[in-house]
């Protein structure tokens, strides 16, 4: 019998696994899997920069699509290039698969040249990892990746993979079979009951939906669930997308950069649904004041996020989606009728006295104003990344997306540099939307070599930057809570991101005036290239409203 | 703090302790006694027992987070009234001295005691609860001692 060497394992099985896109970069270790992927033609291979690039990409491909991204790298420094990108994957439930080289097993633990130690390093930062050491255990341990990585709460998995595992030829059939079906709780029919009778009986409910609500699929569910309360929806960060923020039950996103309806509805709720989420410090602000009035409902699949952060009253222990639909069941068969007019009322109130912002079109822009732009131009499929800081919570406060899935920040870990390599593999997901990375001049640098990434592999991508020449978000804090003292925050003036794109190859578009953001936008996507929109803002604009850290959310500046 | 004993029945491979262990480690709680061995359920698994001070909503977190490793199949609290919870001390001898196993005999209460004849010379075994062998260190004669050896703790629910 013709039996399968080590690389031919993996890629059976990421074929069998559905897997149409990898990310990565070859080196030394991982030279015999990239022998076998030379001929392999139903899988592309995207080649990246830095392999922190790959482990992004294959983050954002997973964000946009639900289906595990799959990140290769080679040992040593190529593997621990990875690590940021995997903890980022990590902080946000994300199913990323990264694979790498290792030395041959019998140099394994001696120092060999460019040998790390990936095992013990990515414990803290996976769901689970796995070091191969028979080639006989590969396709088991392959499958078991997809399997840990998309179960339950889903999150990243790596595979070390030695380089003498690779070439060796197993001795025993490959066997494509799932291996671990997740941890599945229980759902526990009396907690649904006892959380219908809680919300049946409040005045003044609140959804809270956050990350789980779009990891489960669970938006339409919301929706279902909001309007028949009725009940107003806020999110999280991870959490935007989980309904359209054209609907008029929708709040926006709570927390430090929330807005002030949705802070507001928080703190006034007697009943607070929270869904998927882990009420994380930007959101809850100071938790001994957080929504001090409602009985907190928390759904969510991973039991150690129940009462870690926030005290509940009522938890259940379950993915949204199942238990969405068994509170819907049961209140509609319980007879729900509520017309909660006065609750309502006072949520179009809110919504009516306290609105964002209005950006003025004013010289220099103001950058909410091209969030703005950007929505009235975005279509429901399309999908907005962004890198961190300033530019991720305007894009958080003015984006509105229509779907889940079209808006990706990197929440828990806000990696800087995060922005352009995701949307690499956005676009490589989802070719036919316009994939925007909406970036500040800071974060923009720390990856923007991908660029070549994206110009040469040709995924077009759009880096529209919201250039302030500061660490913007930083400067902010400085100004507010440091007396204005911009220890190194400002970057200069020199670099020329018009120069930078067109280096690459790619279209590089300079914009000064309100007046010419929506026509940039326009050019961009119509020349199907990849693009750096290089916006000059007002420098030293503020993200308002803000809460202070560790504030009480509804206590806002701004 | 509340004290808290864990067993866990997990995947006999390498690093499993290193996830056991950082879950601790990661949140500064210490662990004061651990212990492994292979577990009868099967050849590919292990028993970890460890035991940590905690108070108790920090004590369910941890037990939350265990739950989440792929390695952990099963995690059992045990309880004090509710479990038999022994540990190992061996207590190396200077020479082999009459009056120190009469000493010890006399503080001893639920333990067993043994006196073992090694080829270079006496050791004193026992196995009881830790309280209890806490105490017996506490009161013998160091003078007749070379070398003290504990075990972490095993438990089994009554």
């Amino acid at each position: 019998m013709n039996m399968l060497s080590g690389s031919e394992i993996v890629l059976e099985v990421l074929k069998s696994r559905g897997v149409k896109t990898v990310f990565g970069l070859p080196g030394g270790a991982i030279m015999p899997l990239y022998d076998e992927l030379y001929d392999e033609t139903s899988i592309r291979h995207i080649l990246v920069r830095h392999e922190q690039g790959a482990a992004h990409a294959a983050d954002g491909y997973a964000r946009v699509t639900g289906e595990a991204g799959v990140a290769i790298a080679t040992s040593g420094p190529g593997a621990t290039n990875l690590l940021t990108g995997i903890s980022t994957a990590y902080a946000d439930s994300s199913p990323v698969i990264a694979i790498t080289g290792q030395v041959p097993v019998q140099y394994i633990g001696k120092d060999a040249f460019q040998e790390a130690d990936l095992y013990s390093l990515v414990i803290p930062i996976t769901k689970h990892n796995f070091l191969v050491k028979d080639v006989n255990d590969l396709a088991r341990i392959v499958n078991m990746a997809f399997d840990i990585a998309l179960s339950g709460r889903p999150g990243p998995v790596h595979i070390d993979l030695p380089k003498d595992v690779q070439t060796k030829k197993a001795t025993r059939k490959i066997v494509f079979k799932q291996f671990y079906t997740g941890k599945t709780p229980i759902l526990s029919l009396r907690r649904i009951k006892q959380a219908a009778n809680i919300i049946m009986k409040a005045e003044r409910p609140v959804i809270l939906a956050g990350g789980g609500v779009i990891i489960s699929n669970a938006a339409e569910e919301i929706r279902l669930l909001a309007e028949m309360l009725p009940a107003p929806v806020a999110t999280t960060l991870m959490g935007k997308g989980a309904i359209s923020e054209y609907h008029p039950l929708s709040l926006g996103m709570i927390g430090m950069h929330g807005t002030k309806p949705a802070n507001y509805a928080i703190m006034e709720s007697d009943c607070l649904i929270a869904v998927g989420c882990r009420f994380d410090d930007r959101a809850t602000g100071d938790e001994k004041t957080f929504a001090p009035k409602a009985k907190i409902i928390h759904i969510d699949i991973d039991a150690s996020e129940i009462d870690k952060n926030i005290k509940s009253h009522l938890s259940i222990i379950g993915d949204a989606k199942e238990v969405l639909k068994s509170l819907i069941y049961y209140m509609q068969t319980a007879g729900l009728k509520k017309e909660n007019t006065q609750w309502m009322s006072r949520i179009r109130q809110l919504n009516k006295d306290y609105p964002l912002p209005e950006p003025e079109e004013t010289h220099p822009i103001k950058p909410p104003l091209i969030i703005k732009k950007m929505n009235s131009i975005l279509k429901e499929d399309d999908i907005v990344v962004t890198e961190v800081g300033q530019c991720e919570m305007w894009t958080a406060l003015y984006y509105k997306p229509r779907k889940p899935r079209t808006a990706v920040f990197s929440g828990g870990q806000g990696t800087m540099g995060f922005g352009l390599p995701a949307s690499i593999g956005a676009k490589a997901a989802k070719p036919d939307s316009t994939v925007i990375d909406i970036a500040g001049d800071g974060s923009f640098l720390m990856m923007c070599h991908e660029l070549a990434t994206s110009v040469e592999n040709n995924i077009p991508v759009i880096a529209a930057i919201i250039n302030n020449r500061y660490l913007g978000m930083v400067r902010q804090w400085q100004e507010l809570f440091y007396e204005k003292r911009y220890s190194y925050t400002f970057l200069g003036e020199k670099t020329n991101f018009v120069k930078l794109a067109e280096a690459f190859g790619a279209k590089g578009i300079k914009v000064t005036r309100c007046s010419e953001i929506k026509e940039a936008f326009i050019t961009a996507i119509k020349s199907g290239e990849t693009t750096v929109i290089d916006f000059e803002v007002d420098r030293e604009c503020n993200v308002f409203p803000m809460v202070r850290p560790g504030g009480q959310i509804d206590k806002m500046i701004g | 703090m509340p004290k808290y004993i864990f067993s866990l029945i997990v995947d006999d491979e390498p690093g499993v302790m290193q996830r056991v262990v950082s879950i601790f480690s990661r949140r500064a709680v210490n662990i004061s006694r651990i212990s492994v061995g292979p577990s009868e359920i099967s050849e590919r698994t292990a028993r970890i027992i460890l035991s940590f001070e905690a108070e108790p909503r920090k004590a369910k977190f941890m037990r939350n987070l265990l739950s989440r490793l792929i390695s952990v199949k099963k995690i059992t609290q045990l309880k004090s009234d509710d479990a038999v919870i022994r540990e190992l001390v061996i207590i190396k001898l200077k020479n082999h001295h009459e009056n120190i196993l009469e000493q010890i005999k006399q503080l001893t209460r639920d333990s067993n005691v043994a006196l073992v004849n090694y080829v270079k010379g006496y050791a004193i075994e026992i196995s009881g609860p830790s309280v209890e062998i806490d105490h017996i260190l506490n009161h013998i004669d160091q003078k007749y001692v070379t070398e003290i050896v504990r075990s972490g703790i095993i438990a089994l629910k009554k």
